[in-house]
């Protein structure tokens, strides 16, 4: 009998497109129905000795939109990519594969993904299918290994005090439908950072996102994602403004498809 | 098993829970000792299901923090827990396409 449950989720948010990855123990092959209206919500009841007893609410669906999961067969790692949606919005989710345990769906529980009405940056959209060329960046620390193993060292460690910035290596990011980037960091100190991710365009930087980082400790989820968008050739820029020392541990760029 | 006019409240069922199993029976209600299974006495697809049922409930430790969170919120009005809410989703009952 089949089953899973979720074990990883992530909502990668872009301007007008929503990325949505997941992990369940169990390998399947997920679908994901998603509306940017709330579902309904009708109550459910059970008896109990005899006595009719409300016992929590069920989602009732009009017509949400059904998209595959990109992984052909059955696999542990789903990816689904939600492009041209409207901003801002809400759009809300859940994932689900039929022929559960008793001939009827397994069901993720509802989730819900924030668009923010960021107008998209025209420098990304020109990036698309450009080249074909695989690649992965990763470090592990000390050094950075990109594509073929050469190390990158020196992005260890940014500064101690004021605005401090590392580069990573160029990197072709075109040929897969979305491209992840996780990233571990840690502040030291009594002091605050922010950190600013750009992506290199070609002609310039643009900035892809900003996160404020709280002093001491790593990230709780140990790592932060989101989209990157397709360049033939790209590169990313960490930038720490901020008054601690900042570590960045591990940068994984992962665009298998 | 007696006959009864009909049931206590269910704050008085509950209380004897364990004890005496009140009950419905083609609308009539009733009263029994509560009834005591043995797992050697369960046919082998209660015994699946119920296997099926505890690894289904045990993995919601499994599930990640931000997806607890989400169904610690969509518990907070209802009776049900986060867990029994993942749990319903597993076995298809907590979404439906109108």
């Amino acid at each position: 009998m089949t089953w899973w449950v979720e074990t990883y989720l992530l909502c990668a948010q872009t301007a007008a497109s929503l990325a949505v990855l997941a992990e369940t123990n169990l390998a399947d092959h997920l679908f994901m129905s998603w509306s940017y209206l709330h579902p309904t919500r009708h109550p459910i009841f059970t008896t109990i000795r005899g006595v009719l007893k409300p016992c929590g609410y069920k989602y009732i669906w009009d017509t949400p939109t059904i998209v595959e999961q990109d992984q052909a067969g059955d696999t542990t790692a789903h990816r689904f990519y939600l492009p041209a949606l409207t901003t801002p919005s809400t759009i809300w989710f859940y994932l689900w594969a039929p022929a559960g345990p008793y001939g009827l769906e397994i069901q993720s529980p509802l989730h819900r993904a924030d668009l923010a009405a960021l107008p998209p940056h025209p420098d990304y959209l020109q990036w698309l299918f450009n080249t074909n060329m695989e690649g992965w960046v990763q470090t592990d620390a000390p050094v950075i290994w990109f594509n073929d193993g050469s190390p990158l060292p020196g992005c260890l460690q940014l500064g101690s005090t004021g605005t401090a910035a590392v580069e990573s290596p160029t990197f072709d990011t075109s040929w897969a439908p979305v491209c992840y980037l996780t990233f571990k960091h840690k502040s030291v100190g009594g002091g605050s950072n922010t950190l600013a991710i750009h992506i290199w365009t070609g002609i310039g930087w643009a900035l892809l996102t900003t996160y404020y980082l709280p002093p001491h400790g790593w990230t709780a989820a140990g790592a932060i994602n989101f989209a990157v968008y397709k360049s033939a050739v790209t590169k990313i820029r960490f930038t720490k403004y901020g008054f601690s020392t900042w570590y960045l541990d591990t940068i994984n760029v992962d665009f298998t498809p | 098993m007696a006959r009864l006019d009909s049931l206590p409240s269910l704050e008085i069922i509950q209380g004897f829970k364990g004890v005496i199993d009140y009950f419905v029976t083609r609308g009539i209600p009733c009263a029994r000792r509560w009834p005591r299974y043995s797992k050697g006495r369960m046919s082998a697809p209660a015994l699946q299901a119920a296997a099926l049922f505890g690894a289904i409930v045990q993995a919601y430790a499994l599930l990640p923090a931000n997806v607890k969170q989400e169904l610690t919120l969509e518990a907070a009005d209802q009776p049900r827990s986060g867990r029994d809410i993942m749990v319903s989703g597993v076995l298809g009952h907590l979404h439906e396409h109108s």
